[in-house]
């Protein structure tokens, strides 16, 4: 089953075609396998997904696939393998991650909503975390967009309130 | 039992940012359908001048995250970084302060960042040169005997006593009593605050139903009774 090939095909037209279990990463379009409205030689059409963050999403689909086999077959596996294993998909993420702007990391972030696809979800939430940790609150603002609906006294307020924070 | 509601306003905020030694088992990890409210968002520049359009670029495509994907980048951010970001938006602040973030990121923090604190202080110095230290630690590796030790805050100067000077750790918080003063610090955010006492007995307490801090003063020591006086520290956030 793992070898049925499953083509999705992204906003901007561009196809893809991706391992079953891959694309099972993903519970929307496992959702769509389970009961039966993916045709074998119809591509999915992903709306919401240009074709280089679906390049992107796919790449780290195809690199987890593989562990969750090895779930199953866990078994006799010792524990210094699983470790040397999670090490390498660590590695694997950071350097994945790592390669990425910012702007480039909310798209992959919205795709992997959409798609639900938990695990890259929280990968990239909590790279975008570590990205603004140190930021100020005018450069979050500009990065996410977000206006200042404090007036300047509130603002003052709160930053005495918190002046530790900003040291 | 007498009671001093908000003592202590600014508390409230560190009230919120506890780290937890947690009882909190609930695992409530995903805020997912956290606050419905639309954000408040809007592109901060009409008209579109030519040194904008990038920045329109990458604001139209950020203007799409939910307000429940912002909820999960800032579960995952230090405690210190939030308070700091509070001030970004009116709604950010509130998400922030709201008991339903604090559970959830406490929730986060207990299955990813498990801590323990250690405080001391040198009571036999003197009284100028005695310090109060807090350290806080977390487990990198399980396997390793070794620990990463944080100082997390250096009070200076205190009056210990010699007696009772030991800092209890409670839910995260560190109480110490400081001469007539009683000393409540957040390692995790480096925030202190200084309580009156009553030169007597103090405690700190945590009530877990209510979800409060409290500090309780020993008024009366009889042999078959003890009789406290409590605090209440910081205000409820309302859910």
């Amino acid at each position: 089953m793992s070898s049925n090939m499953i083509m999705l095909k992204s906003s901007d037209g561009a196809s893809f075609e991706i391992e079953e279990a891959a694309a099972r990463k993903s519970k929307i379009i496992a959702n769509m396998i389970e009961v039966e409205c993916v045709d074998e030689d119809k591509a999915i059409p992903l709306q919401n997904v240009t074709g280089n963050i679906l390049a992107l999403v796919i790449e780290y689909c195809n690199k987890h696939i593989v562990d969750d086999d090895d779930d199953v077959a866990t078994e006799e596996a010792s524990e210094e393998e699983e470790e040397a294993k999670k090490k390498k998909v660590d590695d694997w993420e950071a350097e994945f991650m790592n390669s990425m702007s910012l702007e480039t990391m909310f798209e992959l972030l919205l795709a992997a909503n959409y798609l639900n696809i938990k695990s890259l979800i929280d990968l990239v939430c909590q790279t975008i975390a570590n990205n603004i940790k140190d930021k100020t609150p005018e450069e979050v603002r500009k990065i996410f967009s977000i206006e200042n609906d404090f007036t300047p006294e509130e603002e003052e307020e709160i930053r005495k309130e918190n002046a530790w924070a900003f040291g | 039992m007498k009671r001093r509601d908000g003592a202590n306003d600014r508390f409230c905020s560190s009230g919120s940012m506890l780290h937890p030694i947690s009882l909190d088992l609930k695992l409530t990890r995903l805020p997912a359908k956290f606050l419905v409210k639309p954000h408040q968002k809007k592109l901060l520049f009409h008209g579109g001048g030519k040194e904008l359009e990038d920045d329109e670029k990458v604001r139209s495509k950020v203007n799409l995250i939910p307000i429940d994907l912002e909820v999960e980048i800032l579960t995952r951010l230090p405690a210190k970084s939030l308070m700091k970001f509070r001030c970004v938006s009116k709604m950010w602040s509130s998400i922030i302060r709201s008991q339903r973030f604090v559970d959830s990121y406490s929730a986060m923090s207990s299955t990813m960042r498990s801590q323990f604190i250690i405080t001391f202080g040198c009571v036999y110095a003197d009284n100028d040169a005695k310090r109060l230290f807090i350290f806080s630690s977390s487990y990198e590796n399980e396997d390793s005997s070794s620990l990463v030790v944080n100082l997390d805050i250096k009070i200076t100067p205190v009056f210990l006593s010699k007696c009772y000077s030991k800092g209890s750790s409670v839910h995260g918080f560190v109480g110490c009593p400081n001469g007539s003063q009683f000393i409540v610090c957040n390692p995790n955010t480096g925030q202190v605050i200084t309580l009156p006492t009553k030169r007597c007995p103090t405690y700190l307490g945590y009530d877990p139903v209510e979800n409060q801090f409290k500090t309780f003063d020993r008024v009366r020591n009889h042999i078959s009774f003890q009789e406290y006086e409590d605090t209440t520290l910081g205000g409820k956030e309302s859910p």
